[in-house]
């Protein structure tokens, strides 16, 4: 089987056994872009070397989770180190853009949880 | 590239190439300003550019590769038809509830989740499957040989990934928001697991089975492994637990772990490792990648949403709750001149099988029994449909409510848990009647 060009996308496509094709009947995918605001060149270079951002566009933590999930990754899944002031700046993004509040796009948006008596769950 | 990558590479560049560097690669430059890439930074500059680098010890310190260019193709799966794609790397695609209106799952209607990246060459020539471990007998099997030796059955089978439905949580839980469609019911042909394994020998030490398949890790580093998930004993020995190699008929699609791969009905997908290399048959629960932690795990006890849970009070999931999907009308349906409408869909449990569906359009407030099928095989999804008459024009949400053989229904609202698993609450869809 000969590789497609060499290339960032490529090698995602060139893992995909069959070969990708420019079908006409998919899903016309954009480049993912992260919402503007400070921080974001830097999430766009360093969190896509092995992942592609789609994942993070899908997410919704607060910082603190945000900080556990990244350290999963660079005790368990080879990630480089990122110094103090890096990952404070991607943490600052990530909280600000992708942070836990409620979502009306799921699936059952007409059940909120009710309110909590007490101390805040999180 | 997208400008905004472009603008950010560069930016990283600009002001310090060799921290640049040390962030994306792990490379450090050396006093010949040469750039050297340590064994983890290498992989991963191997793996985004998709080869090796011969001369990598000559790379310069601070050069960003020419080769990483974006190129702008649309994206599509080969041999997939319809599927919403949630991420391209790995690559994790669902259906939409209305392209899974069929009683078996076409292939290029079946979901696809991936963990890491498939291997390039799924070939059935020359692909082998161990069986080690406490075995009398250890097993080194092509295709041809499972075939040969071991009764070919061939099973409709339901097949769900463990955090369908994951985008209904509140607060968001990490990981692939999928919605409904990360579940399948395709034709499987292949050997019992339990056959396979009694050829081995159990030995009485034998507790759990550890599971691998050739895929890559996302990093490149070959030393790490994407996903290796096992089941006990007792679910490996049932005879719907099965080693496949043909997806309705015909090879295994390639992203569906061609050519030869386990499928475990009704648990988590994941227990159905793709390209399957190895079964391990462990003394004690299997502690692969993915099968620790949290992964796969739901707290012990009911938590409130967002609640912070300790690790130690997770429990590993095991047969999937009781479900079902509508898979027609599309929602968002018009219905024309009619005020009435079949609906109809699939069930599914992940132990036993489905009592009863029923359906409601006045939100809950009352409930019409659909006409069920059983099951054509333990562990296959039950098709039912129901006639619907609406009193006037509007907007009504139909919802569907599964029962299974033990009584559980499927919920109201999701049973929130840190990891957003088994997200099992009814599924609804909306209808507009004109007139």
């Amino acid at each position: 089987m000969t590789r497609p060009p060499f290339g960032l996308r490529a090698a995602a496509l060139a893992a995909i056994a069959a070969g990708v094709v420019a079908a006409a009947a998919a899903q016309d995918l954009a480049a993912p872009e992260l919402p503007a605001g400070e921080g974001a060149e830097l999430v766009d270079a360093i969190c896509s070397g092995c992942h592609s951002l789609r994942l993070v566009l899908q997410q919704g933590m607060s910082r603190d989770r945000w900080a556990e999930t990244i350290d999963w990754m660079v005790e368990e899944q080879g990630m480089a180190e990122l110094d103090a002031e890096t990952g404070d700046a991607i943490l600052d993004y990530l909280a600000a853009h992708f942070g836990d509040e409620f979502r009306a796009g799921a699936p059952s948006p007409f059940f909120q949880p009710p309110p909590l008596a007490g101390p805040a769950a999180k | 590239m997208t400008r905004q990558r472009e603008r950010g590479l560069c930016e990283l560049y600009g002001e310090d190439p060799e921290r640049a560097d040390h962030l994306l690669f792990g490379r450090e430059a050396c006093r010949d300003r040469r750039g050297f890439l340590r064994g983890a930074g290498l992989a991963a500059m191997s793996a985004a550019l998709g080869a090796a680098i011969p001369f990598h010890r000559n790379m310069p310190s601070g050069l960003i590769p020419a080769a990483f260019a974006e190129d702008k193709k649309p994206f599509a799966i080969q041999g997939k038809d319809g599927l919403v794609v949630l991420n391209d790397r790995p690559l994790n695609a669902e259906t939409p509830a209305h392209l899974l209106d069929d009683d078996v799952t076409p292939t290029h209607r079946h979901f696809v989740r991936n963990n890491g990246l498939p291997p390039e060459n799924t070939s059935p020539q020359g692909w082998k499957v161990k069986i080690e471990g406490e075995v009398n007998q250890p097993l080194d099997l092509s295709i041809d040989e499972l075939k040969n030796r071991f009764e070919v059955v061939r099973l409709k089978l339901q097949l769900e990934c463990g955090g369908n439905g994951r985008a209904g949580f509140n607060p968001p839980a990490s990981g692939n928001q999928w919605t409904v469609g990360a579940v399948g019911n395709s034709e499987w042909t292949g050997v019992r697991l339990r056959d396979v394994l009694k050829a081995a020998g159990l030995k009485d030490s034998a507790v759990y089975t550890g599971h691998y398949g050739a895929d890559a890790h996302l990093s490149g580093d070959p030393s790490k492994v994407p996903i290796s998930r096992g089941m006990p004993i007792a679910k490996a020995m049932d005879p719907h637990t099965l080693i496949v190699f043909e997806q309705n008929g015909k090879p295994i699609h390639p992203q569906n772990g061609a050519p030869v791969r386990i499928l475990a009905p009704g648990w988590p997908g994941s227990v159905s490792q793709k390209w399957l290399t190895r079964i391990w048959v462990r003394d004690k629960v299997h502690d692969g990648s993915k099968m620790t932690g949290t992964s796969y795990r739901v707290p012990s006890y009911p938590v409130a949403p967002g609640e912070k849970v300790p690790t130690e009070a997770f429990k590993i999931i095991e047969a999937m709750p009781v479900k079902s999907v509508i898979t027609s009308p599309e929602t968002g349906a018009a219905l024309g001149s009619g005020r009435a409408v079949e609906v109809r869909g699939s069930a599914w449990v992940g132990d036993g099988f489905v009592r009863a569906v029923h359906v409601s359009h006045d939100f809950g407030a009352s409930w019409t029994e659909a006409e069920l099928s059983p099951a054509p095989n333990p562990f296959s999804w039950q098709r039912w449909r129901a006639n619907l008459a609406f009193a006037g024009k509007g907007y009504y949400e139909v919802w569907a409510r599964a029962t299974d053989d033990k009584g559980r229904m499927q919920p109201f609202a999701v049973a929130w848990n840190p990891k957003g698993y088994l997200n099992n609450a009814m599924h609804r869809i909306a209808l507009r009647v004109e007139a």
